[in-house]
């Protein structure tokens, strides 16, 4: 009897370890509503992190730049108003986690949420890259006079005039305790007025902790 | 069926023991199911590589990775070298990033793999890439962004800095708390290292550490290379640059020579004014490929234990018939010499402005791969010593809770049996296949603007080409090459401050 016991249960153990450690899952998806929270990502940065930083920072930075007097304008917006031509000039990243395609996304995101307010115009951004190409210049380099004529200039030339420089920036700090870490994501919009110099700077920062097992939660936050 | 196949014994005797045996055969079958058919298609793919064609290197890797038992990691790895070498370092980016958490993911234990493989073979293992393919796909990770838009490089400038800094610490926890004396002799052990990161350039402090640089961890000279021409490009990083270029110089002391003197450091913004850097990377030969070694004293040692423990225990154990074969890395040395690349910047009327410039090994991944073998041998053999025993183990347990007797038909069958079932295992060949076998690096410093540059590999048989590229003030450019066998193939990649393809047939 026990033999028999024991043949049974070597064969399933066989075949169950052999089927665990085998089987490949089948790929599922549904359509999320808007009422649905967003996954959290369980290595990098996603849309639970990208998307509350770049509304908040967006957000106040409209609301820092509309409090402040529009001096001049190269263009005006359906009203006659003047309108605060913005160039961005993209997503830097410097944080030590690769944005990879999220990137392209804050840009848009940021872009979509500027152009709602009628008193911004975000210049297209494939007018910003070809000249940009053109002149061959790096964001950085636009806070000196003759890099930023030089690419007024090539923006002018096709009807593209600006009034801002717009920078995004993606900083995080790190802190590593035993296998587990938190990392502190902060996106940081930097609009420079290129008339006057003047700068306005937001920032909305994000807390994420990272866990090797679900009792780190626990053991860190007390959660 | 039982009476047929045991024709003597009577049905009651054969059924439990042939029962018994199912466990083992149906084992031995579902190993074999996995038959793997995209073997054929890696295969070709990877000659058609090596041949300069890759759009039907392309097709055959496709074929690979839609075989549901295909190895995916492994082979999108394959993939992503294909795509560089195609032109497409944005695909190869983003290849390479979900590769690579895949891979950190598989990195860590899966007790029912381990169980599986102590069944069958480390093949039941999910491929986590050995430690020096590991440190190779940040490296590619690195410069597939450099060259597609270089939006991420500077994180992964900061990964390849948490890398080294990490592996360094490791070496130096060797030195502090020595388990076995760093030379090999008693007593050597260095002073204590704190922190293990950067000891500066107190030389009493590295060397200790540096001597256990082996060639497995040579590979991240090219992330800290990258990483410094990076960081160059930014002024005010002066000391993350200066870390990096020491990164450079401690895991690869040879090429380290090469920026020894201050003039010699032409990267970035380290560049005279109104000058840039002009790096050219080739990549050059293919990776070792993994073979079959047996282990003779290995396999004579656990003939004699099973011959003795047969003689005076209960039961016989199957004999150990079946090789002990471990994955041995066979390098490949017919690769193109750095002596036979030849890079010059052209003047305006096409006169060589600057004639041959030398190109150095960054990356040799030949050693790497042979040092990688060496450093795990021991842990495989083992492996395979305790896989066996489990084995003969279960026959032998088998025998005794069946209580079959020596010398019988079923003692026999089982014993056969068991000596199939060893015979099945296979060491495991999984690799990066289409790795170069090293990545060789020429630099010069040129003024800025657009000039005309000639490629030529040996006499300009292996091939040449001419392409312009562009030098940005204070930044750097990366020509980027591939020469699988003797002759440039695929694209030539310019990243950095240009971005431009430019066909290898010209």
């Amino acid at each position: 009897m026990f033999s028999k016991r024991l043949t049974v249960g070597l064969f399933v153990l066989a075949v169950l370890t052999i089927t665990i450690a085998g089987c490949r899952g089948k790929q599922h998806a549904h359509v999320l509503s808007n009422d649905d929270k967003d996954m959290v990502g369980s290595h990098t940065a996603g849309a639970e992190t990208w998307k509350p930083l770049v509304q908040q920072a967006t957000a106040q930075l409209m609301a820092q730049s509309a409090g402040t007097i529009h001096q001049a304008s190269h263009t005006t917006g359906p009203e006659g108003l003047p309108q605060r031509s913005i160039c961005f000039l993209g997503v830097q990243n410097l944080s030590g986690e690769e944005l990879g395609e999220s990137a392209e996304q804050i840009y848009e995101d940021i872009t979509t949420m500027i152009s709602q307010d009628p008193q911004f115009k975000v210049i297209s951004r494939t007018y910003v890259e070809a000249a940009m190409d053109q002149c061959r210049l790096t964001p950085q380099q636009l806070l000196l006079p003759e890099p930023q004529r030089q690419l007024l200039q090539t923006m002018e030339r096709v009807q593209q005039p600006f009034d801002y420089l717009l920078f995004a920036r993606v900083t995080s700090m790190s802190t590593n305790s035993n296998g587990d870490y938190q990392r502190d994501y902060k996106l940081t919009l930097e609009m420079i007025d290129i008339h006057t110099a003047q700068s306005f700077q937001t920032s909305a920062d994000l807390r994420k902790g990272y866990h090797k097992s679900f009792l780190g939660k626990l053991k860190h936050y007390n959660d | 069926m039982g009476a047929t196949l045991f024709p003597d014994m009577p049905y009651p005797q054969c059924r439990p023991s042939l029962r018994l045996c199912r466990p083992l055969f149906a084992l031995m079958l579902m190993s074999m199911a996995g038959c793997q058919s995209w073997h054929k298609s890696h295969v070709a793919a990877i000659h058609s590589y090596a041949s300069g064609d890759l759009k039907t290197s392309q097709i055959e890797l496709q074929k690979s990775i839609k075989s549901p038992r295909a190895e995916k990691e492994m082979l999108l790895l394959d993939q992503s070298v294909l795509q560089l070498a195609s032109g497409n370092p944005s695909a190869a980016e983003t290849n390479l990033r979900e590769v690579r958490r895949e891979l950190e993911h598989l990195e860590q234990t899966a007790l029912g793999e381990k169980a599986t493989a102590m069944l069958t073979d480390d093949n039941a293992v999910a491929w986590a890439a050995r430690d020096f393919e590991r440190h190779m796909v940040l490296n590619m990770l690195l410069l597939s962004s450099l060259l597609n838009n270089g939006t991420d490089s500077f994180a992964y400038s900061m990964q390849v800095a948490q890398r080294a800094a990490g592996v360094r610490e490791g070496l130096a926890k060797k030195v502090t708390h020595p388990t076995q004396p760093a030379d090999g002799t008693p007593g050597t052990a260095g002073p204590a290292i704190l922190p293990a990161g950067y000891s500066g350039a107190n030389p009493s402090l590295t060397t200790p550490v540096q001597n256990l640089v082996t060639p497995v961890d040579k590979p991240i000279a090219m992330g800290s290379y990258l990483s410094a021409a990076i960081q160059s490009e930014t002024a005010v990083r002066a000391i993350e640059t200066d870390r990096a270029l020491d990164d450079v110089r401690f895991w690869n002391p040879e090429f380290g020579e090469s920026l020894a003197s201050p003039e010699s450091l032409s990267f970035g913004t380290r560049c005279k004014p109104g000058h840039g850097a002009l790096h050219v990377i080739a990549l050059v030969g293919r990776a070792p490929e993994w073979v079959p070694e047996s282990t003779v004293p290995t396999q004579a040692a656990l003939l004699i234990a099973d011959r003795i423990l047969s003689v005076t225990g209960k039961h016989t154990l199957p004999p150990t018939i079946a090789p002990v074969r471990i994955a041995r890395p066979v390098p490949d040395y017919s690769a193109v010499q750095p002596a036979a690349l030849h890079f010059s910047v052209l003047s305006a009327d096409n006169q060589p402005a600057i004639s041959s410039i030398p190109f150095q090994t960054l990356v040799d991944v030949n050693a790497a791969a042979v040092a990688s073998f060496e450093n795990n041998r021991d842990e495989e053999v083992a492996r395979i010593v305790v896989r066996r025993v489990v084995k003969k183990g279960t026959i032998y347990v088998l025998k005794e809770a069946q209580k079959i007797s020596r010398n019988t038909a079923v003692d026999l069958a089982v014993n056969v049996a068991g000596i199939a079932w060893e015979a099945m295992e296979k060491p495991d060949l999984r690799s990066w296949h289409l790795l170069p076998a090293r990545i060789d690096v020429a630099r010069t410093e040129l003024p800025a603007g657009t000039w005309k540059t000639d490629l030529r590999i040996g006499s300009g048989t292996g091939g040449r080409v001419q392409i312009p590229v562009h030098i940005a003030d204070g930044r750097n450019t990366f020509v980027v090459f591939f020469v699988p066998e003797n002759s440039i193939t695929g694209d030539i990649l310019v990243g950095g401050a240009d971005q431009a393809t430019h066909s290898s047939r010209q």
